[in-house]
């Protein structure tokens, strides 16, 4: 019940984006993962993965850290935009903060907040907010500005290398579609959306386009089971998600994404059903992504070598990380080499109870983070 | 002798929990191929050869699960369910008192669902409801849903009788989504049979969006799902029971219900100082089940006199809606209760003035003799019409509905009364025999109207009018009627030991009729964070007194009066969050504004016939608020709020009261109202409130409030002693008078071994003030401190022992600051102590016993009473529903009935006639049918 509520939580923080089903050239070549539920591996932290840390942000009351609004990382750093005035946070690998950015030279903010969304571009931070767009190197040292940016918080837009993407949100106005594309490579069109198609969807899976760490980045379609692949060149590949017929929702059911009443009841009656796919991680020889369900277990790992399915929330704490949760609901991240995740002070606290319970004594630095000041990072790999 | 009783309590307390510890047992659930942990697998223990869960749990979302309470040296078998997965049983035998852990427990899946299709498992998820399959639960044939209650995991009923969902308050429960025989949880849980339920329904109540805004501040309700059938019952109570010296008591109700009506007629009768206000109270304290510790329908041996009561009463609710859900209600309920009572009170008193000037001939003597008969009934009829769908933002909130009642109340007065003045300057004797018949009649109709948005159709259009989507409109109307008809005889007997020549004899009849007409409406529109309210209130009393001395006409008491009054009160709300912080996982602060703006128009016309009570006061005020709310929670651990509040208003002297009129049948005392025109009276109030509240399961909460007021221009009282007349005043003065009060509140319960529990509430208040008052000349300027201490403990051992133990402290301090004579402070003080203990021997045999300690200290003066009452009741009948029953009350005999009243300017002391020591033999039946 927790989770169904968390998730749908996390669902409605996000913008009210609405979706249909999209058109796209056939000659885009197709690699269909198959995924069944029933079927997804569980077991213990000390089985199934390694080299797992906990490590705090350094929090003194000038870096506080209220609810972070958008996180990336790369092989170096970690960067953080809180929402309480948008200000960009670096820290280094091990926590200790780096820089706070809360003015650009010679920008005049017209909002409260300075950014709103951070992105590694051509490994590069790149930080959005009303009006500008500003390019930083990894010690926080401003690269580049484009002051009067026209940034669109609905619709997303990456470079990978001089190649500039566009998302075509699905945002209407009454009853009338503004936008009919959902992807463009410069000012090529690469994906539409179906104009006749007047199904909307209030479900997002965290941000439309995912960067990735080898010049390449994933764009997701809320309410499809489809994720795209693009590099320098376009798309490389769509990746077609198939489940078994009693987790999909088909398409004669598509009515329930007009409104979240509807989609609230009918995943409550059917909390079995998948209805989307999002933040892809290529970790290893695993593609991770999360699966938009009331039911099932959100962060899976597929394994490319043998299509073996590892559902991460079933990874079970055990002694060997001291009970402490090592993934939560909304967050996952990759610098190429880790995955990262993060968890708060109050779930040190409920592992406290938890060794306490099992007659467990944890280790001293991890009871020290119970008092940390800010959020706690977890790094890790999959064995 | 309480010392010991307490600590024989705590010794058998102590006996009792260690002789119930039994064996927990843990493990966690895993699929037997993928190793992922399931969660939501029921896991239900049975002892050997029985088909009926003994224990039961659900895993949690690591699939850990725990049971507690598991018997030893028992052949045990552990079945896990879930759906998807083939049942798995574990058989094992716990050999001793150690926490057992099972280790992992492997499930296979079931890849077609076949081996459970027929498996309805104990507890199920549907969305975010947790149902509970009562038939799979173990209890006794007779068991009702309480019984039921103290099976489910994380649900405990406490000895106050509220119930806990894994720490969660659930304050309302349902039955078949709709409210069950009026208002009282224990109606529907100790009366409705278990077997009659197919599932309790656990869920959050609150709306979608509130959900979200905050997950973990859960509202929680039970609805108790019936069988197809089975909402058709008949259940109640008849008995009765006669007692030594004439004391009898009786009652009957029976309840019948369908899917669409829910009927109930009702009768009490009895001689013992029980008053029955309402059929709820009836109903919940003659449950099947048994009320426990804490009844309030016991004989009140600390009420004054002895009163006899007859209650006859009926309610019928009709349901429009049956089939929908608690989110579409539409009812309508009549309700009917009448009501006979006798009551024949014997007081005697005396009171002294409490000044250092007066300290010889200071004595006013008491005594009376009351004979009160009455009867009531009242017709209540209620249409409840509420649409509030589970998502606000659906923007379909609609409540409307109304209320209409007739009443019609006669009253019989037979009082004598002989007062004794014994005053320098006053000594006489007054002696009034009277007899009067009064009678009320009134007829009022309320309705509202509430919808979010204003209007539906409107809302519709998005663009063009959509600040009207957001607007919230509230609506009510309140119209009454109400005719008082008083007459009677006042006989009068005055005797003036120093002037005799003021002597008198008098034989006054009274011919009173007034009538009320009262209309009240409101209209509230919110807008966002802008609420605008109006009110308006027209108000007519008429009154035609016909008053004869000797069949003359007295023309100070007779007149033709009309009093209008109008009242438009506007206000205007304002509130916002000034900040809003949230730092996950670790705490949220939060500082919100209230502000308000209010400005009153009062306008009071009295017309009368007597000159001195033609009066005509208006006035109009503005009335502030501004209140600031501060908020910090640290996430799963504590929440603290700390709240400040300033407000301001003014406060109107009362027209009728303002020249009373004086009748001289009584001549020693005369109220003379105010003794110039008075000017509104300004209250400042500045609130301070406090509370930390433990997030933990289980947690405590402590609460504080400190409140400061300054009154402008206060109206006092004032005493003359006249030659002759004991007089009072009500004067006003620019002295300001300052009050104090705080109060602090302290709960905690504890959850001991086998669901066994143990509340404790702590509540005390702190008061200090000051007063003044002219007595004579003297301007007496006082402060005065109140201390009160209430202590609440509840023990309850499941379905053997609850007991309850109550304390209570008052003490009051007066200091006269002005002439700081030490002599003229006065002192008092009240302890009380109950303890009351209910047993049950065994399923059939039940022993309450309750012990009320008393004791009043004043003025060096110590009264002390102890109240024992004892009752031992039997069950019997296959369904246990004979109760054979012997009580003893006031087994000490020492109930007296002494008592003390104090003010800031007098003490009066006395007895009054009391219940005392009688014994009662009953018997009751339990008439008990679910289904056809």
């Amino acid at each position: 019940m927790k989770i169904q509520l968390a998730l749908f939580i996390s669902i409605l923080l996000f913008q009210k984006v609405y979706g249909q089903r999209i058109e796209f050239s056939n000659s885009i070549p197709t690699q269909t993962i198959r995924v069944v539920p029933n079927q997804l591996y569980g077991g213990t932290v000390s089985d199934n993965l390694s080299n797992m840390e906990y490590f705090e942000l350094d929090g003194n009351k000038d870096n506080i850290l209220g609810q972070i609004i958008s996180k990336a990382f790369n092989k170096n750093r970690i960067i953080l935009i809180h929402n309480i005035d948008g200000n960009l946070f670096i820290f280094n690998k091990n926590g200790k903060i780096i820089k706070r950015i809360n003015k650009v030279e010679g920008f005049k903010q017209p909002k409260k907040n300075l950014f709103y969304r951070v992105q590694i571009e051509n490994d590069n931070i790149v930080a959005y907010g009303p009006n500008i767009r500003a390019v930083y190197d990894n010690d926080g040292n401003l690269v580049e500005k484009q002051l009067n940016y026209n940034f669109n918080y609905k619709n997303s837009t990456m470079l990978i290398g001089s190649t500039f993407f566009e998302y075509g949100n699905p945002q209407t106005y009454g009853e009338e579609f503004k936008n009919n594309f959902a992807l463009k490579m410069n000012d090529k069109v690469l994906i539409n959306y179906n104009v006749k198609d007047t199904v909307h969807s209030l479900l997002y899976q965290n941000l439309p386009i995912v960067s990735n760490t080898n010049n390449s980045a994933y764009a997701i379609y809320p309410s499809t089971y489809n994720i795209f692949e693009l590099n320098a060149t376009g798309i490389v590949k769509n990746i077609n998600f198939l489940f078994p017929l009693q987790n999909t929702i088909d398409t004669s059911e598509f009515y329930i994404f007009k409104n979240p009443i509807l989609l609230s009841n009918y995943l409550n009656k059917k909390p079995e059903k998948i209805y989307g796919i999002g933040d892809p991680i290529i970790h290893k020889n695993y593609l991770i992504v999360k699966l938009g369900s009331f039911k099932i277990p959100n962060w899976i790992a597929i394994n490319l070598d043998n299509n073996k399915v590892m559902a991460l929330n079933k990874i079970m704490p055990d002694k060997s990380n001291d009970f402490l949760p090592f993934i939560n609901l909304t967050d996952l991240y990759t610098d190429g080499d880790y995955l990262y995740s993060v968890i708060y002070p109050n779930d040190i606290s409920k592992a406290i109870a938890y060794c306490k319970d099992e007659d467990h004594r944890m280790r001293k630095e991890y009871l020290d983070l119970e008092k940390s000041k800010n959020p706690i990072i977890v790094r890790f790999k999959i064995k | 002798m309480v010392k010991e009783t307490i600590l024989a309590i705590f010794l058998f307390l102590f006996v009792s929990i260690s002789a119930s510890c039994q064996v927990k047992l843990k493990g966690i659930v895993i699929d037997s191929v993928y190793k992922r942990a399931i969660e939501y697998v029921t896991v239900s223990s049975f002892e050997e050869e029985k088909t009926l869960v003994k224990k039961i749990t659900l895993t949690n979302t690591s699939g850990k699960f725990e049971l507690d309470g598991l018997p030893i040296n028992k052949r045990l078998l552990l079945k896990f369910s879930v759906v998807g997965y083939k049942p798995t049983t574990v058989e094992l035998k716990l050999n001793s008192t150690l926490p057992y852990d099972l280790g992992n427990v492997f499930m296979v899946q079931s890849p077609n669902n076949i081996d459970t299709i027929n498996i309805m498992p104990p507890i199920s998820l549907k969305g975010d409801t947790i149902e509970f399959n009562s038939d799979a639960f173990d209890l006794d044939s007779n068991a009702v849903v309480e019984d039921l209650l103290h099976k489910l995991p994380g649900i405990v009923v406490w000895g106050d009788k509220s119930i806990t969902y894994n720490g969660i308050p659930i304050p309302n429960i349902l039955v078949n989504g709709k409210q069950f025989f009026g208002n009282d949880l224990s109606i529907a849980l100790q009366n409705i049979d278990k077997k009659a339920v197919n599932k309790l329904q656990l869920y959050d109540k609150r709306r979608f969006e509130e959900k979200i805004k905050d997950p973990e501040k859960k509202d929680l309700e039970i609805n108790i799902l019936l069988k197809e059938g089975k909402e058709n019952m008949l259940f109640g109570n008849i008995g009765g029971g006669i007692g030594s010296k004439n004391r009898l008591q009786s009652q009957l109700n029976l309840n019948k219900a369908s899917k669409t009506w829910q009927n109930t007629i009702a009768y009490s009768g009895n001689s013992v100082n029980i008053t029955v206000n309402s059929l709820d109270q009836l109903l919940k304290n003659t449950t099947y089940k048994g009320i426990g510790v804490n009844s309030d329908f016991s004989p009140d041996f600390q009420r004054q006199g002895i009163t006899k009561q007859v209650v006859l009463a009926s309610r019928s609710q009709y349901d429009f809606n049956p089939d929908a859900d608690q989110t579409n209600k539409n009812l309508i309920i009549a309700n009917f209760f009448s009501n006979w009572t006798l009551k024949k009170i014997e007081d005697v008193n005396a009171t002294v003035l409490l000044n250092n000037n007066y300290l010889d001939k200071n004595l006013k003597e008491n005594s009376n003799l009351n004979f009160q008969k009455g009867a009531a009934q009242l017709l209540d009829i209620v249409y409840t019409r509420q649409i509030n769908p589970p998502i606000i933002n659906e923007k379909k909130t609609r409540n409307y509905g109304f209320n209409f009642n007739v009443e019609n109340s006669n009253n019989e007065v037979q009082n004598t009364q002989n007062t004794i003045f014994n005053y320098t300057g006053n000594k006489s004797q007054n002696n009034i025999i009277s007899l009067f018949n009064t009678n009320n009649r009134s007829l009022e109709f309320d309705t509202y109207y509430h919808s979010y948005p204003i209007l539906q159709s409107i809302s519709k259009n998005e663009d063009k009018l959509a600040f009207i989507n957001d607007l919230e409109t509230n609506i009510s109307l309140n119209v009454k009627y109400l005719e008082n008809r008083f007459d009677g005889k006042n006989n009068g007997i005055y005797n003036n030991v120093e002037d005799p020549t003021l002597n008198q004899n008098q034989e006054r009849l009274y011919d009173n009729f007034n009538s009320i007409s009262n209309l009240v409406s409101n209209i509230g529109v919110k807008y966002k964070k802008w609420n605008l309210e109006q009110e308006l209130q027209f108000k007519e009393t008429n009154w035609n007194d016909n008053v004869y001395d000797n069949t003359q006409i007295n023309n100070n008491l007779t007149h033709r009066s009309e009093l209008f009054q109008y009242k438009y009160a506007v206000r205007t709300k304002f509130n916002k969050d000034l900040f809003s912080q949230k730092f996950p996982g670790r705490y949220s602060r939060n500082l919100h504004l209230n502000t308000a703006i209010g400005y009153n128009i009062v306008s009071d016309n009295n017309r009368s016939t007597i000159d001195y009570r033609n009066i005509h006061q208006s006035f109009s005020n503005f009335s502030p608020l501004l209140s600031l709310n501060y908020n910090k929670n640290r996430f799963d651990k504590v929440d603290y709020n700390l709240s400040m509040q300033y407000s301001y208003n003014l406060l109107y002297p009362d027209v009728n009261n303002y020249k009373p009129l004086y009748d001289d049948i009584n001549i020693g005392y005369r109220n003379y109202g105010y003794q110039q025109p008075p000017s509104p009276s300004g209250i400042h109030q500045v609130a301070l409130t406090g509370s930390i509240n433990s997030l933990k399961k289980y947690g405590s909460n402590l609460s504080v409030e400190l409140s400061f007021k300054i009154i402008n221009d206060p109206f006092l009282d004032s005493i003359e002693l006249l030659n002759n007349q004991y007089t009072l005043y009500k004067i006003q003065t620019e002295n300001n008078m300052r009050a104090f009060s705080s109060k602090l509140s302290f709960n905690k319960a504890f959850l001991l071994a086998n669901n066994n529990t143990l509340t404790l509430k702590l509540f005390g208040n702190y008061e200090k003030g000051t007063t003044f008052q002219y007595f004579n000349s003297d301007f007496q300027d006082m402060s005065q401190v109140n201390y009160l201490i209430n202590a609440d403990v509840f023990f309850t051992l499941i379905n053997s022992l609850q007991v309850g133990l109550k304390s209570n402290i008052s003490l009051y301090k007066r200091i006269e600051r002005k002439f700081s004579m030490i002599s003229n402070n006065y002192n008092s003080a009240f302890f009380n102590n109950a303890i009351a203990v209910a047993y049950n021997i065994n399923k059939r045999i039940a022993l309450n016993s309750n012990l009320d300690y008393r004791s009043n200290y004043f003025r060096e003066n110590n009264l002390t009473s102890v109240v024992w009452n004892a009752s031992l009741s039997y069950r019997g009948l296959k369904a246990n529903n004979l109760e054979l029953k012997i009580a003893a009350f006031d087994l000490l005999k020492q109930n007296k009935g002494y008592y003390f009243i104090e003010n800031p300017y007098e003490f009066t002391s006395g007895s009054r006639n009391v219940l005392t020591n009688y014994l009662m033999f009953s018997i009751s039946y339990f008439p008990r049918k679910f289904g056809k």
